[in-house]
Formats: C-alpha cells, sequence, structure tokens
C-alpha cells in the first residue's frame, strides 16, 4: 500500500513509513491480514496482473462514531453505517504494470471501469466489515446545467484547426485584438463554470453521510478516451469553514513543528538552506550518486549523509560545538510547545472525540521528535556522531523518501517494482 | 545563526585610525547616535545645501565636499533612508519632512519614544566623482576627528568628544526615488517594533509569488525566444545557456528601475554549487517608484489599493490577511528566507525575532488555522492553495466538453448529468487519504 506521501510501503517497513499516522498504519495491519480482502486481490491479481487502485481512505476502526452515527473526516460529517464496521474505500482509478518497459499504465477507459467494477462487486463477500465505493457508481450527483461558451469560444472549437489556432493565439505574448478577445471570453467562462461548481457544492448533501450532511466539494470530471480525466472542483462554503475550525489545533503544532525544524536546520545544522524542495533536490543528486561500502544500516545511512552534506553547507562545519548549539535552543522550544499543548487543551471541548484523539496524535509524534533530540543530547555522543544523528533525526524521513537503504538487504524488495504515484488533483477554475 | 553586532558595526577599522590620531590617554569608543547628537550632527538648515557657516559635524563635510565639486550641491540631501526620516523628522519637524497620511502624530510619537538611538545616519546624495575621492577629501577636513572608507556607501567615522558614530554616504544618483522606496521606514512599523527593512522583504516575498498569466509561463517565454532568436531577450537567454545556465522560473522583481518580470537561471558550478542568474524579460518596468499608488496596485493586483499597503509592512500583512490568504503560506516562506539572510548582516537576533513575531500574527501564521502549508502533513497540504487552470488548460478542458458533447459550434452546451454517462459526470468530493493499494 502507499498513501499520497509515503512512496511505497510494505509489512517490513510499515511501522517506519507509517509510523506518523495510527490511521494508515492500523489500516495496513488490519487489511494485511483481511483474508477476505487478500482474497479479492488476489483474485484480480491472477486476471490482470500487477494492480494498482487509487483510492480515498475512510479508516472507521480508529475513530468512534459521534452520539449521531457521525463520523468526521477532515471536515465533513459521514454516516457511520455507510463505511462498514472497520472501514471503507472510494476508488477513483486503477493502473496496470507493463512487463515490457516495466512502467506503471492508465488502462483505456472501459478497461479501468471494469476493474473498479470488480472490485466493487467482489467486495459483497466483506462488504459488512469493509465498504467499496466507484465515484463512477456511488458518489454521482444529479445536475442539470448550462455552460455558456459564447461566441468567440464556440468558434474556437467548432473544428481542431480552428482549436490549434486558439492555442497559438494563446501562447503568443503578442498583444492582439483576437488575443484580447480570447483571454476576455475565457476568464468568463471560467468564472460562470465555478460559480456553477461551487453553487453545487453549497447546495448538495453528502451521499455517505446523513441528508443533512454538508458536502466538502463537487468534481466535474470529462474523461478523454486516452484514459485521462480532466476534473475541476467546485468547494463548499460550509467545508472551509469547518476545515478552518477542526484543523486549528493540528495547524498550529504543524507550523511550530516547522519553525523547529527550521531552527534546528539552520543553527545547528548550519545547513545552507531549509527549503524543502532544495533539500529534496540535494538528496535525489546524492541517491543517484550513492554507492554503499557499508553492510550495517546505521553506517549506509552515515556514509548516505557525508556524501549529501558537502552539497547542503557553505562552509565547514564545527561539529564539536553542536550540542552547544542544540542545547542553546532547545529549552525556548519545550516552553511554547507547551503554550500550543494549553491552548489546544482549552479548545477540545468544542471538538469531536476523533479529531481530539488525531489532534493528540499530532502533539504527541512532535514531542517524541523533540524528547529524541533531548535525549541525544544527554547522551554521551559527540562530535560528527552526534551531529549525524540530529541531522538524521531531523532529516532522515526526507532521505527516506529518495532511497531505500533496506532495498539492498532484502532479494525480495528486489523483486517489487520501483513506483511514484502522481495523484492528479482537481483543479479549481477561479 | 549570526546576528549582527551592533557595537562593532562596520567602522571598527576607522574608529583605530581615528583613535591613533589622539592622545594616549584618550580612549574613544563606538557609538550609536542619540537625540542630542543629532541637533549636532544633522545641518542647521533643511532644505538648503549647508555653506561655510553650517558648524554641525555633517554640515562642515557636505559644504567642503560641495566646494571640491565631488558631488552635486543642487541636490540637497532629504534624509529619506531608513529611519534617517525619524532622526531628521526629530531634528527639523514634522513640517520639513516628509511622511505617509497613515503617518499620523501618533504614531510618529509614538515611534520617536520607541527610537531614541540610531545605528548611523544615511544621507542622500549625488556624487559626482568616484566614492573613494569622496572619502578621502573628507579624511582630510579634520584627521582627528572625520575617517572615512569605501564600501557599498561611504562610511564616515565621526568623533564627538571621546565617543564615534557613523554617517554613511549613499549616492542616489538616477535612482533617487527608487534609494528612498528600498531603503524606507515605516513609522507604522517601528511604532510597533518592527525594524524598517522588514516592509521591504514583505513586499519582495509578496512579489515573488505574484501571480504570472499564462501568457508569461516559463514554457511560453521560452517558446518566445525560440521563435524571436534576434529579439534582444532570445539573444540574452542563448548567451547565458551557452555558459551553462538552465532556465527554472518566472517571476516578478523589483529593482531600482521598478517592477519587471524576470527569467531565473541556474548552473552547478565545479564545486557542485548552484549559481544563480537572471534576465529581464521586460525591457520596461511595469510600473516604478515615480507612482507608488500605481506600484501598489500592479503588485498588489488591486487597483483600491495605494501606496500606504506597500509602504508599512503592517499595512501589507493586512492586506495579505484579508484579501490574498490564498498566498499567505508561501510569502512567509519566502519572507522569513528572507529575513534570515538580512539576519546575518543587517539584524539584531531581537529585531529579526519581534519583526517575524509581529508580521506573522498580522499574517495569521503561526497561530491561527488560516496558515495553510505547502508542506507537512499530507493530509494538511492538500488544502493548500487554490490551483487554477492556466488559460491554454482552461481551453482543453472547454474542448473535451464541447467533443465529450458532441457540441461544436454551440455557443451554449447542456449538461444533463442526471442520466449516467460513461464520459462525462459530476460526483461528490471525499477527502480522506488519497491511498493506494496494489498487488503483484
Amino acid at each position: 500500500m502507499e498513501s499520497s506521501n509515503s512512496g511505497p510501503v510494505h509489512e517490513r517497513t510499515a511501522a517506519k513509513k507509517f509510523g506518523f499516522s495510527n490511521d494508515l498504519l492500523t489500516t495496513f495491519k488490519y487489511l494485511k491480514t483481511y483474508k477476505k480482502f487478500q482474497k479479492v486481490l488476489s483474485g484480480i491479481y491472477d486476471l490482470t496482473g500487477p494492480f494498482k487502485y487509487e483510492a480515498e481512505l475512510f479508516p472507521v476502526l480508529t475513530h468512534e462514531p459521534e452520539d449521531d452515527g457521525n463520523i468526521i473526516f477532515v471536515a465533513t460529517k459521514y454516516d457511520s453505517r455507510k463505511l462498514g464496521k472497520y472501514g471503507a474505500f472510494v476508488l477513483f482509478k486503477t493502473l496496470l504494470w507493463n512487463d515490457t518497459n516495466f512502467t506503471w499504465y492508465r488502462p483505456e477507459p472501459s478497461l479501468n471501469e471494469t476493474l473498479l467494477r470488480t472490485l466493487k462487486t467482489q467486495s459483497k463477500i466483506f462488504d459488512k466489515d469493509w465498504k467499496i465505493y466507484t465515484n463512477d457508481e456511488d458518489l454521482r450527483i444529479n445536475a442539470n446545467f448550462n455552460i455558456n461558451l459564447g461566441k468567440v469560444i464556440s468558434s474556437y472549437l467548432s473544428n481542431d484547426n480552428l482549436y490549434q489556432l486558439g492555442v497559438s493565439i494563446l501562447k503568443s505574448r503578442r498583444k492582439t485584438n483576437e488575443r484580447e478577445q480570447l483571454l476576455s471570453e475565457l476568464s468568463k467562462a471560467r468564472t460562470s463554470i465555478q460559480n456553477i461548481l461551487d453553487l453545487y457544492a453549497n447546495e448538495t448533501s453528502s451521499i455517505l453521510g446523513h441528508k443533512t450532511s454538508d458536502i466538502e466539494g463537487v468534481i466535474l470530471r470529462i474523461k478523454t478516451p486516452d484514459g485521462d480525466i480532466f476534473e475541476a472542483k467546485g468547494t463548499s462554503q460550509s467545508f472551509r469553514e469547518q476545515k478552518d475550525f477542526i484543523w486549528e489545533d493540528r495547524t498550529n503544532i504543524i507550523n511550530f513543528e516547522i519553525d523547529f525544524e527550521f531552527q534546528i536546520i539552520k543553527e545547528v545544522l548550519l545547513l545552507r538552506t531549509q527549503q524543502p524542495a532544495a533539500l529534496n533536490s540535494a538528496i535525489k543528486v546524492a541517491a543517484e550518486n550513492f554507492i554503499s561500502s557499508q553492510q550495517s544500516l546505521e553506517l549506509k545511512r552515515k556514509e548516505f549523509i557525508s556524501l549529501l552534506l558537502p552539497s547542503l553547507l557553505e562552509k565547514e562545519v564545527d561539529f564539536d560545538s553542536t550540542k552547544f548549539r542544540l542545547s542553546s535552543i532547545l529549552n525556548g522550544f519545550e516552553e511554547e510547545y507547551n503554550e500550543f499543548l494549553a491552548i489546544f487543551k482549552q479548545n477540545k471541548i468544542h471538538l469531536d472525540i476523533n479529531s481530539i484523539r488525531k489532534t493528540k496524535e499530532y502533539y504527541s509524534a512532535f514531542k517524541t521528535k523533540f524528547d529524541k533530540l533531548k535525549n541525544l543530547l544527554h547522551s554521551s555522543l559527540n562530535g560528527s556522531d552526534f551531529y549525524f544523528r540530529i541531522f538524521d533525526a531531523i532529516l532522515g524521513f526526507r532521505i527516506d523518501k529518495i532511497i531505500d537503504f533496506d532495498y539492498f538487504e532484502d532479494p525480495e524488495e528486489q523483486q517489487r517494482p520501483k513506483v511514484i504515484i502522481w495523484n492528479r488533483k482537481s483543479t479549481t477554475l477561479a | 545563526m549570526t546576528f549582527q553586532d551592533t557595537e562593532s558595526g562596520g567602522i571598527s577599522s576607522l574608529v583605530e585610525k581615528l583613535q591613533a590620531k589622539q592622545p594616549s590617554n584618550y580612549v574613544l569608543e563606538t557609538s550609536n547616535i542619540t537625540d542630542q547628537d543629532l541637533d549636532v550632527l544633522f545641518p542647521e538648515h533643511y532644505g538648503i545645501y549647508p555653506d561655510k557657516n553650517d558648524k554641525s559635524y555633517l554640515g562642515k563635510i557636505l559644504y567642503v565636499i560641495g566646494l571640491m565639486n565631488l558631488v552635486e550641491t543642487s541636490y540637497v540631501p532629504k534624509f529619506l533612508l531608513g529611519s534617517t526620516r525619524l532622526a531628521a523628522l526629530k531634528k527639523y519637524g514634522k513640517q520639513s519632512i516628509w511622511t505617509d497620511k497613515l503617518e499620523t502624530d501618533e504614531i510618529i510619537q509614538i515611534a520617536s519614544n520607541k527610537k531614541n538611538e540610531f545605528g548611523d545616519l544615511d544621507v542622500d546624495l549625488v556624487f559626482k566623482v568616484n566614492k573613494k575621492q569622496i572619502a578621502d577629501a573628507i579624511e582630510k577636513i579634520d584627521p582627528v576627528t572625520y575617517a572615512a572608507k569605501v564600501s557599498n556607501e561611504i562610511n564616515v567615522a565621526i568623533r564627538i568628544g571621546n565617543k564615534v558614530v557613523q554617517i554613511d554616504l549613499v549616492d542616489v544618483k538616477d535612482n533617487e526615488n527608487s534609494t528612498e522606496f528600498l531603503q524606507k521606514s515605516s513609522f507604522l512599523d517601528l511604532a510597533n517594533n518592527i525594524k524598517g527593512l522588514f516592509s521591504i522583504l514583505l513586499l519582495r516575498a509578496t512579489i515573488s509569488h505574484m501571480k504570472i498569466e499564462p501568457q508569461e509561463a516559463l514554457e511560453t517565454i521560452l517558446e518566445f525566444a525560440e521563435n524571436n532568436p534576434n529579439s534582444i531577450f532570445a539573444k540574452e537567454l542563448m548567451n547565458k545557456q551557452q555558459d551553462g545556465f538552465t532556465p527554472f522560473k518566472v517571476r516578478f522583481s523589483l529593482a531600482n528601475e521598478g517592477l519587471k518580470l524576470i527569467l531565473d537561471l541556474k548552473k552547478l558550478n565545479i564545486k557542485g554549487k548552484t549559481i544563480e542568474d537572471k534576465i529581464n524579460i521586460d525591457l520596461d518596468p511595469r510600473a516604478d517608484f515615480k507612482n507608488l499608488d500605481k506600484l501598489a496596485q500592479v503588485i498588489l493586483q488591486d487597483l483600491n489599493t495605494s501606496s500606504a499597503d506597500i509602504f508599512h509592512a503592517i499595512r501589507l500583512s493586512q492586506f495579505l490577511r484579508k484579501n490574498r490568504p490564498d498566498i499567505i503560506p508561501q510569502v512567509w516562506e519566502t519572507f522569513k528566507d528572507l529575513a534570515y539572510k538580512r539576519a546575518q548582516s543587517g539584524l539584531t537576533e531581537e529585531e529579526f525575532r519581534i519583526g517575524l513575531n509581529e508580521i506573522g500574527k498580522i499574517l495569521g501564521v503561526n497561530q491561527t488555522h488560516s496558515n495553510i502549508l505547502n508542506e507537512g502533513k499530507q493530509s494538511i497540504g492538500r488544502f493548500s492553495g487554490v490551483n487554477e487552470f492556466n488559460n491554454i488548460t482552461l481551453f482543453e478542458l472547454l474542448k473535451s466538453i464541447v467533443k465529450t458533447t458532441q457540441s461544436q459550434g454551440k455557443e451554449t452546451i447542456n449538461l444533463n448529468l442526471s442520466e449516467p454517462s460513461s464520459n462525462i459526470d459530476l460526483i461528490e468530493k471525499v477527502d480522506r487519504f488519497i491511498f493506494v493499494f496494489w498487488n503483484r
């Protein structure tokens, strides 16, 4: 399995890669050993070979319904009885494995639909425990509306040649009347469609909720013959408001954690950047050039960080003063953390039980990271050993996303395809 | 992180030079400029180039270098750069010094009370010769009292009794308006303990996240260069590419000429470090410092804004919070980065911390839910920002709707999505985790 941010996760790596989220880890463990579910997947595998399903997950098994039977996921109320005893998936799309060029590919629309329908149909043997929904069949909203293209756009879209002309006009930097006119009409069309989608988002109640449950939003999907899907989204006002309220404390601690890491990176590790993109890019370059001469995992990691470090430093680091640099900033952060925690304790009386639990997980995750650094500070480690451990504690998760040190040691891993999943998001028009 | 040591400033070598000219038992000390010093430092009259009767320290310097024809005497210093504006206001009064409409008497009073010492004073001048000649001339006026050296500006050390203070002479030739603006210091910000340069850092951060129109996106710009190889831009780009640079980003930038669209390029040097460069895409600025209201309107993409919205960090933060919450996360990250860089050369630790805290509070980051993350836990990150279709993608989307519904030539398309369709539908958006499960 994998989440949108984890990379491939297997039994051996689950605790490490899904460890940040009880929802993900518990779901993984449950489905891994849930025989009925595994049996259905094996049956599909026998027909198609390697496959992937992209889906939204509702991990009921880590959530308690409120008194009214609702469970809040993100900021939307869903009816727990519609989700299965332990959870549910809403399936979006599928991918199949091409054995010739060793890549995943999107099957053409009818095969995609068949694959989605197959899993849904087969799920009847376990649907009390785990529901399978599909966007195609279950989340459709009845709608009837007009899209006004106007004369200009309509004309450009009347045949392929005029369409290509329109594209070249849009790409050109020359200010011409045609271009201004087309841009103006596109702007009108954009606003008009967005208003329609937002209106449906505001006025539709959730299919997976009670009749009065507001929904997060709607997606207009246009499927092209090559298997691609255009998606335009509308978002409901109530979702925006609920999300702000429910996620306030989690956002606080995440921002705080980012600031904390920023300080460690800049003031303790003395790296030239704390920007995620720059860090990831440096790690990627190092990963491409990394050949390990070490056997143990710990030494491999240290070897990798040694290779990576020069590209992230502006000047040579005095490793011996790392402890001093760390100790000088930890206390301040501990005080601030306690202040945020106190705010959360005040706010939680207004939150639902699941949001409280999940928010606590975020706070606990930070505290674990913080305590790890504190323990290292009081350990006998010194010099570069100490520096490398702090580096790993703060940036190790980025490294693990890009390079898998375990991979080389496990013959079974080497049989698995390397995969990168790009989840296409629906897009707001304006 | 190393913060600026305000005690030593940038004139320690000059202090040593002055010390060498003093009696052996007379020890000099570097000092900030106090309110009391302003009276003896600033020229006696505002708006008039000092003459031989001006007995002030600065008046004497200006008189001499003017007399020697080293600076343009038809240009009279306005003292509007940085916190020098507040110092000048204390000396000459509100009637003489330009103030923004938001800088009320009350705000000025608060700012004045909060800032009664100045690290240095910046004097705006128009140089007629190179800086070295001017520095040499200043040292000859009275070597026991004046010493000078050349950096980006001319740093002058002036001995007042046994203390030494710093004055910087800044050449504003051709860039008077931009230098004034780019080195401004807002009393509104000062009254709230926010150091003057934060306003320009926040403005630069905002500019770097201004919306780029699809017709000016990177691929379109490169396509333009390819199709117009004889254009100035294409030639410059080709030169850079031959030098190993790769273009990677189009963004807006505020420099002396004004607001321009630029192309960022980068390359790895032999040590493996990334070197960045840039090329102007705009030959002429889209707005400049001569009309600050227009500059504000172009930057903030709002015709109802005025210069005040970009002059004060507080005001700009309020504008962003109210009108552009979608870009606040990105602006905040860039702003922190810029502030951090300046923290290593021009800010004390306290100024850095207070500036970030105060602006962060107004922007709503760190403390409230309105701070949406770029990266972090994925489940939050997915809320971030508003992804917009660019015009070409929108055009493509509309084409696919027309094609799917076979509505070629129709000005209005009816989408009746009540009946199941395999090609087009409207669905409820659910958002938990995007999750992929797979089998091989």
